[in-house]
């Protein structure tokens, strides 16, 4: 006679999660490629592509998303390398902080580019100053320009934190080696540090280019209608009821970024070469570098911290300065608790009461997901994970889109669409609370729990006073990202919102369109403290990078 | 306390893997180690035992009663595991008291007993540290406080010091044996490190490929190797040779060419496999004339003794030398041939 024990209890409880994702990711998705295809297939690829406006739209993307990339490894190189090799004081702040722009929602940052980089912003005052002149200098925040430069602000971090992770790695004694051999600095770079990094820095490469060719709000509010990505085309298209060409172009983008996903899982998930422990890694002191090199790596600091802090600052004066009457104001605030039209305070009440519902029913999702893949006696863990990982692959106004088609029409929800908002907002954040739960799991050690039960606790205790307490850190990060991720959320709601559930990334958006930046900057100050306050929890409770990379 | 009994416990597992059948009684009081190499099944017994593994066939005796449908945590043991397991977010007090506490003791019992243990380990002014404030020697004391907190009738101890330098872990190698022989409770031990294992146990169950080879006391195990992987794991030389001639108790067993003297009465004609310890094997230095000669190639000087290696036909032979002029006239001769024979009495016939 045997008795079932040790059977995983999330195993039956994991379903649940799943028949959400088939429901609210696959099905919708599907659909919007059933729609695509079936429609008039070859008809409507032909118009769709044949169409010049489209034409432009897909160079105009890759192009883009190129440029961000390579701006953005040129960039964020450097950093890589001063951030590891380089022992100066202050540096696990600067480390921590350098993750503070990839937190912050786009359209916050929008806000803050426009404050300091475009026309009558920080530097163009700066400069009007120097020049004596009464016109606007310099606008570098509009256009393609103002574009790849926001990206390029965006995703610096990923390239310093993914390639100085991989740096670290590098074992000290095979760089010594080499140098005991002769050879020079660039032969150095060249046969050995490169081939370390290279994995990496693809890796780092990929999830740069998937995130700006599929960015939608930088774009949007950026591009002044002009400029548009597949991403912003389709938004359109949806608009203006041509479900055939929403669908061809969303079929595309999926095609490219599912692709892009894939790639990136595969490049990321075998970087173990070369392992050296990470104690032992060759520093140098700022005083011992060549003079060049000193000179080199200050101009380089100055240019990232205005780069990278610069749209931040920003952000905190745009929310209490008028630009238009030159003067300070708190009316951006007081705004936040005004009820009439326009006012802030219901964009603010949507927030708050979206982003509680989205975080509640990612841990609810998360949970059983980060449990299910942790036992690995069921096959099905791996389909598991590529389905929670789907949304990373999926683009947010796809997703929108397939759950307007697919489930707020048919169901009636047109007039009533908030809930699909929480899905949409809880889908998107989905991967990062899975993976940062997932973690904290992993670090358990089973005999814990086993000794648990040597000593007499029963399953429940064991799972109260032993499991619970050693996962609630890696629950409260995962909650954290959810929040951050569903309060700044833009493309994805404003695709769905009604005017009577705009949140306050929208509002953002829609004082911009009307120039009211003061109103926009206060909105925008109380998203990035929210996510600067998440950003702390981060820090204290995990060590998992928001590029959710192992 | 709970006399343990394996009866042809069997376990396959997915990857073929197969333990057992296991056959094994652990007397009330005992202290029994399992000792064999890495992958030989112990951990997986002692699993066995404790009910985190279930036997597919076989049954598992506490005093009798059949205790395989009995869940870990109701068959009152206590298990120490090798990576000590404490949990990281409790202080020492409230590992100690976890499995009180689960069982619903009173607070005046729980500090009572988390005291007294407290004392009897000497950890009593750790009982408010948080487990990472605390040493890797220290953490075995907890783990093992925590262990016998609910007065387990059998403990399980799965290579609790591995990770312990050699001078702590000979230390609490006493400790622990001190504690169970004042406790009187049945002990199961796991360890592949053949000196703890001897140093420690009442006996000590040699298990290889899942299967127990053989039980016994260190020094039946010791004198009398049954087979050949007990006589090989232990350290013993094992020879195979055919029986020349046997009269009056003296044979001459002929191996890789050469006759040797044992003192045996044997079967004329027939194949035998035996052992013979390294300090039964004499090297006669001189003489590589009257007696089978085998190279010399290296001496290494041990506590008390040195270790010599003979290269006899491609079969390496250890031999410890006790007399250290002997081992100062040794070595030169390194890369020449030496005589070597078996003492008196000295081979162990081997089952095949």
């Amino acid at each position: 006679m045997k008795i079932l024990r040790g059977r995983d209890p999330f195993s039956l409880t994991s379903l649940f999660p799943v028949a959400i994702l088939i429901i609210f990711v696959v099905l919708p998705v599907s659909y919007v490629i059933i729609i695509g295809i079936m429609d008039d297939p070859v008809g409507a690829f032909i118009t769709t592509l044949s169409s010049p406006v489209t034409q432009r739209t897909i160079i105009f993307t890759v192009l883009q998303a190129l440029a961000s990339t390579l701006l953005a490894v040129i960039l964020g190189l450097p950093g890589a390398f001063l951030l590891t090799r380089l022992e100066f004081r202050g540096k696990s702040l600067v480390r921590a902080l350098i993750l503070v722009p990839f937190v912050l929602p786009p359209i916050v940052v929008v806000v803050g580019f426009l404050r300091m980089f475009g026309r009558g912003g920080i530097i163009d005052s700066f400069l009007m100053l120097l020049a004596g002149s009464g016109q606007s200098v310099i606008d570098l925040s509009s256009g393609i320009f103002g574009i790849v430069l926001a990206h390029t602000f965006y995703n610096i971090p990923l390239i310093i934190l993914l390639v100085s992770a991989s740096l670290i790695r590098l074992n000290p004694e095979v760089e010594e080696s080499a140098e005991i051999l002769g050879v020079s600095n660039w032969q150095k770079f060249r046969h050995i540090i490169f081939p370390h990094i290279r994995r990496s820095l693809f890796a780092a490469s990929i999830l740069v280019f998937l995130f700006c060719f599929m960015s939608f709000p930088i774009v949007l509010a950026l591009g002044q209608s002009r400029l548009m990505t597949i991403e912003v085309q389709i938004f359109h298209a949806f608009r203006e009821l041509d479900y055939a060409g929403a669908s061809t172009l969303a079929l595309m983008q999926l095609l490219v970024t599912l692709s892009l996903a894939y790639i990136y899982i595969k490049a990321g998930s075998s970087d173990n070469e070369y392992m050296g422990s990470t104690s032992e890694i060759k520093t140098l002191s700022f005083q011992k570098m060549p003079m060049r090199y000193k000179v080199t790596s200050i101009v380089y600091s100055l240019l990232i911290i205005v780069l990278v802090t610069g749209p931040f600052i920003a952000i905190i004066e745009s929310s209490i300065y008028d630009p238009y009457v030159g003067e300070f104001t708190l009316r951006g605030f007081a705004n936040l608790l005004s009820t009439g039209i326009g006012g802030g305070l219901l964009p603010l009440m949507n927030s708050l009461m979206y982003s509680t519902l989205a975080t509640l029913l990612t841990l609810f999702l998360a949970i059983p997901l980060a449990y299910s893949h942790r036992s690995k006696t069921y096959g099905v863990s791996s389909t598991l994970s590529s389905l929670t990982l789907l949304p990373l692959g999926i683009s947010s106004i796809t997703l929108a889109y397939g759950l307007m088609i697919a489930i707020t029409v048919p169901l009636g929800l047109t007039t009533y669409p908030w809930p699909i908002i929480v899905i949409a907002q809880t889908i998107i954040g989905l991967p990062f609370a899975v993976r940062a739960i997932e973690v904290s799991l992993q670090n358990i050690d089973p005999e814990i729990l086993d000794q648990a039960t040597v000593l007499g606790a029963s399953r429940f205790q064991r799972l109260f006073f032993v499991e619970l307490p050693l996962v609630a850190p890696g629950m409260l990060v995962g909650a954290v990202f959810a929040f951050a991720m569903a309060i700044g959320e833009m493309s994805a709601t404003l695709f769905i919102a009604l005017p009577q559930n705009i949140t306050l990334s929208i509002a953002i958006y829609q004082y911009l369109g009307v120039r009211k930046f003061v109103e926009a900057g206060a909105s925008a100050f109380v998203i990035a403290m929210v996510c600067f306050f998440a950003f702390l929890i981060l820090e204290r409770y995990s060590d998992v990078t928001a590029g959710g990379s192992p | 306390m709970v006399q343990v009994e394996l009866r042809s416990l069997t376990r396959v597992f997915k990857d073929g893997t197969r333990i057992g059948p296991i056959d094994l009684t652990v007397k009330d009081g005992e202290f029994i180690t399992l000792l064999g190499p890495s992958g030989s099944g112990k951990t997986t017994t002692l699993r066995l035992v404790a009910g985190f593994i279930e036997p597919d066939e076989g049954s598992l005796l506490f005093d009798g009663v059949d205790v395989i449908n009995v869940p870990p945590n109701e068959r009152q043991i206590g298990m120490v595991f090798q990576s000590i397991a404490l949990f990281p977010h409790m202080t020492v007090y409230q590992n100690i008291a976890f499995g009180p506490e689960m069982a619903g003791w009173t607070r005046e019992e729980t500090i009572n007993r988390v005291e007294e243990l407290a004392d009897l380990l000497g950890i009593r002014s750790l009982l408010f540290r948080r487990v990472n404030e605390i040493s890797g020697g220290e953490g075995q004391r907890v783990a093992l406080a925590r262990a016998l907190a609910l007065k387990p009738k059998l403990l399980l101890l799965d290579e609790p010091l591995s990770a312990l330098d050699q001078q702590l872990r000979e230390r609490l190698q006493g400790e622990i044996r001190k504690i169970q022989s004042r406790l009187k409770i049945t002990t199961i031990y796991v360890t592949h490190s053949q000196d703890e294992a001897f140093a420690i146990s009442d006996r000590v169950a040699i298990l290889n490929n899942g299967i127990v080879e053989q039980v016994g006391t260190p020094k039946e195990l010791y004198s009398s190797p049954r087979n050949e992987f007990v006589a090989r794991f232990l350290g013993g030389n094992v020879f195979e040779g055919t029986v020349e001639s046997s009269e009056s108790n003296i044979s001459t067993v002929r191996i890789n060419g050469y006759s040797f003297r044992v003192h045996e009465p044997l079967q004329t004609g027939s194949k035998i496999l035996f052992s013979v310890r390294p300090e039964e094997v004499r090297i006669h230095y001189d003489d590589a004339v009257s007696y089978p000669s085998a190279e010399l190639i290296s001496i290494t000087p041990q506590i008390g003794m040195a270790k010599a290696s003979l290269d006899f036909n491609g079969q390496i032979i250890t031999v410890a030398v006790f007399d250290l002029n002997l081992v100062e006239r040794l070595k030169p001769l390194i890369g020449n041939h030496v005589g070597f024979s078996f003492g008196e009495n000295s081979i162990h016939p081997l089952n095949k």
